[in-house]
This record gives structure tokens, sequence and C-alpha cells, in this order.
């Protein structure tokens, strides 16, 4: 297993009455592109608030880097963030707004903007005013300001939302590149899901305030990818005979039903065979799963997603 | 904190409004300067035509006015000097008001732009951002005065065609005082942009502190503390816009130790609350 990069242990964050963060407990590899999905109001932004030194928890603990409670301080700077808005000052070129924030570090090297602009995609921009960027150009400078210090862990809120596809294009390709060259531990939110697996290689669920579901790009592609699907009265029956057949690549998802990723062609061997062995089978077809829609259904319907 | 300091007036010199705060004082000193030569002329005539009819003006007057008023205290006949209009544009709180406004853009400008979300997690005490604009507006407030003071004695030989400074010691005693009480009031200006978060009501109630229109509120304090028994207690004589107010233009070191304490616990207790807040509060 990866080491851990940041934990949060009941993390909650209540604002009167109400549990805006419940008790999540999120898990991120080093390395790691961590997607946090969940639809508007979920819960993402304050949580990442929380991560980011922005806010303080109600109560549950964070641990990054090996530090947690009040050792957290020394560390906060190797944290980079995105958070609702890129933060610029419009009247300010690229060049500038980055340097008000080498200013705050300490950076005097020679090139290091340039580099940092580079990376974003933005080294061509000269010294115009960030009022006049698009919204794409504007959050790939807002993700330029969180790599400012070099961070190893960089917190982005949503930043493709609103984009327009080359826009979103963009910034997939900026925080890919970041991961390549740099190393670095991505946090990102998004309620688009479909575009997040593109990038990331964990995911978060949360719904409500709650984390529902944790999991690796390879159990999510493994929920939605292309399946032969039985359902059956007593799906533990059938093991045998996938077995003998041959299946390695198979899980009994549920008290009655069978999903076999292998092999897609042999629905109907497969159906021979049970009934051969005396199995009934109430249904076999080959059947997919739009990550929308699994995430969709996790989230209990289809409204406001 | 040096960096945090460095930052900020990087942040500062490269804000258009800084400039354009400096464009409109020297505009509001042009205006002034040149509105005194006409009043003064107009004044000297009237003096000519009615001597036998002098109005006896009292020279400190403590009243409480509301609005904003520069009025010279030359005496019909006297000659303007450098030290007259300075005391008319900085105890009526003209110059305040400009460096209020910027003090209240730039406080409230990395929040607006939510540039402190980018740098507010990263830092080791976040109430040390207050301190480090504190310390930018200490640099801007001095400057602009300066600025102000510079263009006063341009003005006043351009307008005038005469340059006459008054008494030097009490012009250079009265103008670093003011700037001392200008500075305290401009903290409590950057603490309310900070605590209230909203720049509209913070820049109103800054330009109504410039005004003198808290004087009503102090006025209903005075009632109270009045039927307490201090019958000669005047709130407004412990405030720093009261201090502006009525510093006299020869302030004895009374005065002057007066106004440096007024000026110390506003100023020092408004960065202290504001560093306080902005540390604690969830951005």
């Amino acid at each position: 297993m990866n080491e851990l990069l940041l934990s949060t242990k009941g993390l909650t964050k209540k604002y009167g009455h109400h549990n805006a963060v419940d008790q999540v407990d999120i898990h991120i590899k080093k390395g790691a592109i961590y997607g946090f999905i969940g639809r508007n109001g979920a819960g993402k932004t304050t949580c990442l608030k929380m991560i980011s030194g922005l806010s303080k928890p109600t109560s549950g603990t964070i641990e990054m880097f090996g530090y947690s409670g009040k050792e957290l301080k020394q560390i906060r700077s190797r944290v980079g963030c995105l958070i609702e808005a890129p933060g610029l000052y419009g009247g300010m070129n690229a060049y500038e707004n980055l340097n008000i924030k080498c200013k705050l570090f300490g950076i005097k090297k020679k090139g290091y903007i340039e580099d940092i602009l580079r990376t974003v995609g933005l080294e061509d921009v000269g010294k115009k005013k960030t009022k006049q960027f698009s919204l794409g150009m504007k959050q790939r400078l807002g993700i330029g300001l969180a790599l400012v210090g070099e961070p190893d862990l960089l917190v982005l809120d949503e930043p493709i939302n609103g984009l327009d596809p080359q826009g979103i294009a963009e910034v997939r390709d900026t925080i890919q590149k970041l991961r390549d060259e740099r190393n670095m531990t991505i946090l990102i939110s998004s309620h688009l899901l479909e575009e997040l697996s593109r990038i990331a290689t964990d995911y978060g669920i949360i719904h409500n305030g709650s984390l529902l579901q944790e999991l690796t790009r390879e159990e999510l592609m493994k929920h939605c990818s292309e399946r032969i699907e039985i359902t059956l009265e007593h799906p533990k029956q059938a093991l045998p005979v996938l077995d003998r057949m041959g299946f390695n690549n198979y899980q009994v998802t549920d008290k009655s039903h069978i999903h076999i990723f292998e092999r897609l062609n042999e629905s109907a061997s497969i159906n021979m065979e049970l009934a051969k062995e005396g199995i009934p089978v109430r249904g076999i077809s080959i059947t997919s799963e739009e990550l929308e829609t699994y995430f969709l259904n996790l989230t209990g319907g289809n409204q406001n997603a | 904190m040096l960096n945090m300091i460095k930052m900020d007036l990087y942040r500062m010199f490269r804000t258009k409004s800084t400039y354009v705060i400096w464009i409109l004082i020297a505009a509001a000193v042009i205006f002034t300067t040149w509105m005194s030569k006409l009043d003064t002329q107009d004044l000297n005539k009237e003096a000519l035509n009615q001597q036998t009819e002098s109005s006896v003006q009292s020279e400190e007057s403590e009243e409480i006015n509301l609005g904003m008023s520069v009025s010279l205290p030359t005496q019909p006949g006297e000659k303007v000097t450098v030290f007259d209009q300075v005391y008319a544009n900085l105890q009526s709180k003209f110059i305040a008001l400009f460096i209020l406004i910027f003090a209240v853009l730039f406080s409230s400008a990395d929040i607006n732009s939510g540039y402190i979300k980018n740098i507010g997690g990263q830092v080791k005490s976040r109430g040390n951002l207050i301190f480090s604009r504190a310390i930018a507006l200490f640099i801007y407030t001095g400057l602009s005065l300066c600025l102000y003071l510079i263009l006063q004695i341009v003005m006043q030989q351009v307008c005038f065609g005469y340059l006459v400074w008054g008494d030097k010691s009490n012009l250079l005693k009265y103008f670093f005082t003011q700037m001392l009480l200008h500075y305290a009031l401009v903290l409590i200006c950057m603490a309310i942009a900070v605590i209230l978060n909203s720049s509209v009501l913070s820049m109103a109630i800054s330009i109504c502190l410039s005004m003198n229109l808290m004087g009503l509120i102090y006025s209903v304090v005075d009632v109270f503390i009045h039927k307490l028994g201090a019958k000669n207690f005047q709130l407004f004589d412990y405030t720093v816009t009261g201090k502006i107010a009525l510093l006299p233009m020869a302030p004895g070191s009374k005065s002057i130790l007066a106004a440096v304490c007024v000026a110390a616990v506003f100023g020092i207790g408004a960065t202290a609350v504001t560093g306080r807040v902005f540390g604690k509060r969830d951005i």
C-alpha cells in the first residue's frame, strides 16, 4: 500500500445546527490525483477549506505529511490551494500576480515565475492584464499561484467549473503535467465525474456532508465497465461453475448478482453450464453503467446533479 | 513577517488606486488652495469696507460641526501662511478622507479578489497579515501626507505668489502629531473593512468618520454620561476624529501627549482586535 500523504478522521464542520461536513474520513496516497466528487452543496469546498487551513474543523483530525493538530502549522506552506476563485488582481498582469506571492515566500530565483507560467501554459501572455484573461486562463493562473513555493499537495476546488470544452482540456492537461513532471499529489473537487475520471487515480464521493465511498480508479472502472450481469437466487452456487469454466475476473456484487468482466461473448455458454448444473438463472445480460449513472445511483437520484 | 511586508508594499505600489488617490489629493490641494485665495481676497475687501464691524471669532472652536468644512484661520488683512493651509486641510479631515478611502480599498482588496484564500492557509499566523498591512498603510499615510505638504507649499507659491511658512516649529509639531492621528484613523478604517468584510459598508462608515457624523452617536453617549454626573465630559475629546479636529495650532506638550495617547490606544487596539479576528475567522 502506498504511503498516505493526507488522512482525515471524523472531520466535521457545523454551521449552527447544520452539519456541512459530517465525520469525513479521507485517505490520499502520495502522488495520487484524488477526485473529490459531490453535487453542489455536498460539502466539498468546506472540506477543502479545512484541509487547506482556511477554516477550522468543528471536530475531527487532519493528518498531513505525518503532522497533525497544532503541528500542522509547520507544514501549511507545503499545501498550495485554489479555492472558489483564482484570487487574481485584475489590474495586474500574470507576472505581477505571481510576483506578489513570490514576495511572501521570499523567492528571488531568476526565471522562477517564467517557469510557472510555462507550466500552466501562460508563457505568451506578456503584459496583458488578468482582467482581460479568459476564465480558463484565469483558472490556470490561479493554479500557477498555488504552485508558488513548490507545494507537495495541491488542493483545487472546482477548477473546471464554468469552463468551455477547450478550457477544461487546458486545465486537465495542466493538472496531468503537474503530476507527471513535478510528482505532486493533487486533491481536486468537481461535480463533473466524467471529467474527473480522465485524470483522477482515486476517488472520494461526498453527499450531504458525508463521504459515501472511497475507491481507486480501477474499482470505479470495474463498477462502470462492460460486463456480463447474471441475476440468480443463490450466486454462491454458481461460483464453482464459473471457476471450472476458467473465469477469474468476476465479482459477487450483492445477494442476487454476479458481474463477469471478461469473455463477454460467452454469456450463452455460461447460461447453458449453469442450467446443466440445475442452477436457475433469472436473467443474464451484457450491461455497462455510465460513470454519471453510477454516481447518481450512489447519491440517491438524479436531481441537481 | 518581513516577507509579508514586502508583499503588501509590492501589492500597494502595483495597485492603480494608490496613484489615483494621490492624483485626487493633488487635485484637491489645487482646488482648496485656489478657493482659499478667492475667499481671502473677498474677506480682505470686506474687511476694508467694514473696518469697524469686525466679528469676533474664537480661534479654536470646540463645537462639533457635522460635514466637512475647510476654512482658513487667517484673520482679514493677514498673509495666508503654509501653516494656515495645512491646519485647515488636516483638521477638517479633508486629506484624511482620501487616505481612508484608500485604506478601505487596500485592506479589502485581497479579500474581495479571493487572493487571501490562496495564501491564508500557507502562512504560519494569519494575524500577521494584518500587521504587515498596518505597516504598509503607515508608509502610505506618511507618503500621502508628505506629498500633500509638498504640493501645498508649491500651490501656496503658485496661487498666492508668496511663501510664508508661519510658525515653523509649531507647523512641524502639528504636522507630525496629525500624521500619527491620521494613521490611527486609517487603522480604525482597516479594522472596519476587515471585520465587516464589506467594502461598501466600511467605506460608508469611514466617510461618516471623516465627516464627523459619528458625532451624533457621541452626543447620545455624552447625554448618558452627563446623567451619571460628569457634566463636562465630551466623548469627542477622547476620539481620534475629535483629536484631529481639536488639536490646536500651537500644540503644547500636554495636547501632543494626549493626542499621541489617543492615537496609540485606538491604533494599537484596532490592529490587535483585527489581527485576532482575522486569525480566528474562517475565510
